[in-house]
């Protein structure tokens, strides 16, 4: 959205010419009016003082420009704000009141007794009742009500308006603040307007900082003078004498140096300030702009986004106690740090409350009440203010396609994104303690192994949790996005399903041959491949080749359908990254991403339709206005009758062939569906499968690329298991397309069968091209009357 | 008493006869002939590595449940979605019809009705062959509910017109 960018800087310029013309007239008038004076020493004198009164306008003029630059500049600079998905919450919906309470906390609401006002919660056995926040979407605005909603079990039995009493179909909760998107000076800020300073938050400025600051032009000479008295009588520096003012003035350098030069300049450019700009709007730039705090590498920059930072609430929830700590963290915002040092804390907030209740703007009752309470800091929760540093870094890549960094980092955007906190939690969690477990296994020492993760939801392309790494909250290498590594097996259903989808050529019954294979390149370099097992298994049937992940069968049939139609499939399912036509793709001699290996999963798990990966959902400006929207999109590109087949066949693969390890994790009774994935000397550790509504890929292996020593059910699919375990998910539920027929085959040989024949399964295959041949056991019911043909006709 | 007791001898006889009869005549009937060799017997059983006999690794596929082909209710909260995406498209509010869809399909992605929906708030909006692509995925999910598959296909028709 540039233009919209453009439209801005625009207003600047245009600005900052008005008031430069504006100027020019009066510093001419000056000149005019002290030219008519007579006598020569008079003429000297009136010299002398003309060049004075240039050279301190002409600063003056400098220091003004400074001052606009700084003052207009600072005021338009807000990061984008990222925010998660919001909680949708209606009857039938599924969550446990564990996860509610831990939604509700992540959004600063407060537990009490009885909810009696906005951002609060009350739970009593299951019933729970909140008072929710409104809130601007990007499709309109959702109002604060009160609500009372029952848990029976995982899911939402009722759901009321608490006023009404009347049943609501639908309440989306606002959506957790995820991270911003700060530019490099990593300021990061969150704009309050002048009306939106609660009032004791003012008072309790004027009563700490600036008494006088409503009545001074800038600078308060009794109050340096005052200042001056308390420090010589102390022998050091115990009170400052600046106001308000010349303290925004001081931050418009960038350097801390302290010198008498920057003193002057300070005061001159809060006189200016004064003059030029009005009481509220100092202060509210103020308010934005002093620095209260660090987190990392983030600069917490004004009092809205500090009141997010150490209590997870808007500024105007917070009460007097907690204002005046913020107040106090003015002094120096480490040195008090009420996380670090609580009792420095507490002694400063007491003493801005004392400043307030001498200066009459509270009265002392008040004061010694609010003295008593805590300091009411609240951690830096998991799902509250942990950051989400991998996928933070999709969405910005995702931003920085279609925006300007300038953009994001100034124009105050607000970005909708798809992630689900818990289910990032979940991944987090389950790749920190799985991978420990592997390591011992492995006898690794801590730290070997790396992974990623990918979780998606199926049909909607949407990326709901990304892992970039063991260490969730390292925003370094995000390997989800940058670990580009042979995919090995992973490949193979993509060309299963193009076999499949020549249903007059192969079935899941075909016969492929599982024979040593070598193949010379243009170079004259043999290759020939192996099983794991290091085995020809002769004519095995196309089901269990890839049930069994045999190499030379597939490399055989990958080989008849054609290495080129291959990759051509393999960019129709989303891959965009240019791909070889060697043989040695048929093996996953192929280098993708977790997050790209999702894309084209997702095909399969979504029946043969494409919908490209998405974190983003909407982005709106500062004001709400809509900007846009990245909207579902579905393309189909494989029939859905083969993709069923194939998917049948990825769950023969969990329950019989190399996935048979989910055992451990997920009941035999919910079906899932995958593929592992291994590559040369057991570098890289791959799973990607999906259930009914999660699609997740999984990598694991080492940074240093040494081997891992672990399969792709030895260690990827591990991780896999444990999320999903922990995604409690919804089986597959595969839906046969119109074209499906079940037939009772032999097994071995692919033959038609019977129910009543040993070993006979029951296999699906597109209509028409179900097997001609008999087996015996039917060929001598065949005798007997044609009873099975009538029941498969 | 003699008579009578070699009387109930006889017609026991003859009912065990005649029940042994039904047996062997019924046998040949159901293609399984007294005697014959099970086919699986034939071929010689896989043997491991060990030498013992180890039943064959494939498990049979298992024929799926088969879902309900009627329409199944939504949740209240997908009607809702859908009645507010109606009054939306209604008054020409086709981006935020399309967004309601999108957010009622969030809750209940299987639900064929809504991608039937969404396919013609598109074709609305003359995206032709998202529309088309829209309702070839609404078929997927629509089971036996031909009047919808019935929809979905004269969509898929006009949109490759």
């Amino acid at each position: 959205m540039p233009p919209a960018k453009k439209k801005v800087v625009r207003k600047k310029k245009a600005a900052s010419k008005k008031k430069v013309v504006r100027r020019k007239p009066a510093a001419a008038k000056k000149r005019s009016k002290s030219s008519r004076k007579g006598f020569p020493w008079f003429k000297w004198l009136v010299g002398l003082m003309l060049l004075a009164m240039l050279v301190v306008g002409g600063y003056s003029l400098y220091l003004s420009q400074v001052v606009r630059v700084k003052f207009e500049g600072k005021r338009w600079a807000i990061p984008a704000r990222v925010y998660a998905r919001p909680l949708e919450l209606y009857v039938g919906a599924d969550i446990t009141p564990s996860r509610l309470q831990a939604e509700l906390q992540a959004l600063g609401y407060r537990k009490v007794r009885k909810v009696s006002s906005v951002a609060q919660w009350s739970q009593s056995g299951s019933r729970f009742t909140f008072h929710t926040r409104d809130f601007l979407f990007w499709d309109g605005s959702e109002p604060a009500r009160k609500v009372s909603l029952r848990i029976k079990g995982s899911t939402v039995s009722a759901l009321r308006d608490a006023t009404s009493g009347k049943p609501l179909d639908v309440l989306r909760l606002e959506p957790p603040e995820i991270g911003s998107i700060y530019p490099s000076h990593k300021e990061d800020r969150v704009l309050v307007r002048r009306d939106e300073l609660p009032d004791h938050l003012v008072a309790a400025l004027l009563a700490a900082e600036d008494r006088e600051y409503f009545h001074h032009h800038g600078i308060n000479f009794y109050s340096i003078a005052r200042a001056l008295m308390a420090n010589v009588k102390a022998g050091r520096t115990v009170q400052g004498g600046s106001t308000l003012t010349q303290q925004l003035a001081k931050n418009f350098f960038l350097t801390p140096e302290r010198s008498l030069w920057r003193k002057a300049n300070e005061a001159l450019m809060a006189i200016i300030l004064d003059a030029r700009y009005g009481k509220d709007e100092i202060l509210e730039a103020y308010a934005n702009e002093v620095f209260l705090g660090q987190d990392g590498d983030r600069a917490i920059h004004g009092f809205g986004l500090a009141a997010y930072y150490y209590f997870n609430r808007p500024l105007n929830e917070l009460n007097l106690t907690e204002t005046a700590l913020l107040v106090g963290l003015l002094k120096g915002a480490s040195y008090y740090n009420p996380r670090s040092h609580p009792d420095r804390a507490l002694k400063r907030r007491n003493l801005v409350l004392q400043l307030m209740a001498d200066q009459g703007f509270i009265d002392q009752e008040t004061a010694d009440k609010a003295m008593k309470q805590p300091l009411g800091v609240g951690r830096k929760g998991r799902l509250s203010n942990a950051r989400h540093p991998a996928f933070i870094d999709l969405v910005r890549r995702q931003l920085q396609r279609d925006y300007q960094e300038e953009d994001l980092t100034s124009e105050g955007l607000r970005i909708f994104t798809t992630l689900d906190p818990w289910a990032q939690q979940q991944l987090d969690e389950q790749i920190s303690s799985g991978l420990a477990d592997l390591e011992k296994r492995k006898k690794f020492p801590t730290g070997t192994l790396q992974a990623a993760m990918v979780l998606v939801s199926p049909q909607g392309g949407e990326i709901r949790a990304l892992s970039g790494g063991r260490d969730a909250g390292f925003a370094g290498f995000n390997r989800a996005l940058d670990a580009v590594r042979p995919i090995g097996s992973l490949i193979k259903p993509v060309i299963y399903l193009l076999a499949l989808s020549r249903p007059d050529e192969y079935s899941l019954v075909t016969l492929l041959e599982d024979e040593p294979v070598r193949l010379k390149d243009a170079k004259g370099r043999v290759w020939a491949p192996k099983n794991y097992d290091k085995q020809a298994h002769g004519l095995v049937p196309l089901h269990l080749a890839l049930a069994k992940s045999y190499n030379l069968a597939t490399v055989h049939l990958g080989l008849a359908l054609g290495v080129k139609n291959v990759v051509s499939l393999l960019h129709g399912m989303g891959v965009q990254r240019k791909l070889s036509p060697l043989p040695s793709l048929l093996l996953g001699a192929v280098s993708l991403s977790p997050v790209e290996v999702a894309q084209f999963y997702q095909v399969f798990a979504a029946g043969g339709f494409r919908s490209p990966l998405r974190a983003i959902r909407e982005i709106v400006d500062a004001d709400g206005q809509p900007l846009q929207r990245y909207p579902l999109q579905v393309a189909q590109v494989a029939e859905p009758g083969p993709v069923y087949l194939l998917n049948r066949n990825l769950v023969e693969v969990m329950r019989a062939g190399t996935g048979r390890g989910i055992r451990r994790y997920l009941p035999e009774s919910l079906e899932v569906a995958g593929k592992t994935g291994t590559t040369d000397e057991l570098r890289d550790s791959w799973f990607a499968g999906f259930s009914g509504d999660w699609l997740a890929v999984a990598w694991v292996g080492r940074d240093d690329n040494k081997p891992a020593g672990l399969t792709g059910s030895a260690g990827a699919l591990v991780l896999w298991g444990r999320v999903m375990k922990a995604l409690k998910p919804q089986p597959l539920g595969l839906l046969p397309p119109e074209d499906i027929v079940y037939i009772w085959v032999d097994p071995q040989t692919g033959y038609l069968s019977a129910e009543h024949c040993e070993g006979a399964i029951a296999m699906p295959f597109i209509r028409g091209s179900e097997p001609q041949l008999r087996s015996d056991c039917l060929g001598e019911v065949q005798r007997g009357g044609n009873f099975f043909d009538r029941l498969f006709d | 008493m003699k008579t009578r007791m070699f009387y109930r001898f006889v017609a026991i006889l003859f009912l065990l006869g005649f029940l042994g009869g039904c047996a062997s005549t019924s046998l040949p009937e159901r293609g399984r002939p007294a005697g014959s060799v099970p086919p699986e017997s034939r071929v010689p059983p896989p043997e491991s590595r060990s030498g013992r006999y180890q039943p064959p690794e494939v498990t049979a596929y298992r024929e799926p449940v088969t879902p309900k082909y009627t329409r199944p209710e939504p949740a209240r909260a997908v009607q809702a979605l859908v009645k507010r995406a109606e009054d939306q498209r209604a008054s020409g509010q086709l981006v935020a019809a399309a967004a309601s869809l999108e957010r009622a399909l969030r809750i209940e992605p299987k639900n064929a009705v809504l991608w039937n929906r969404l396919a013609h708030v598109r074709f609305e909006q003359k995206q032709f062959s998202l529309a088309s692509s829209l309702a070839a995925k609404s078929n997927a999910f629509a089971g036996a509910d031909q009047s919808l598959r019935a929809d979905n296909n004269r969509l898929i028709s006009r949109a490759r017109r």
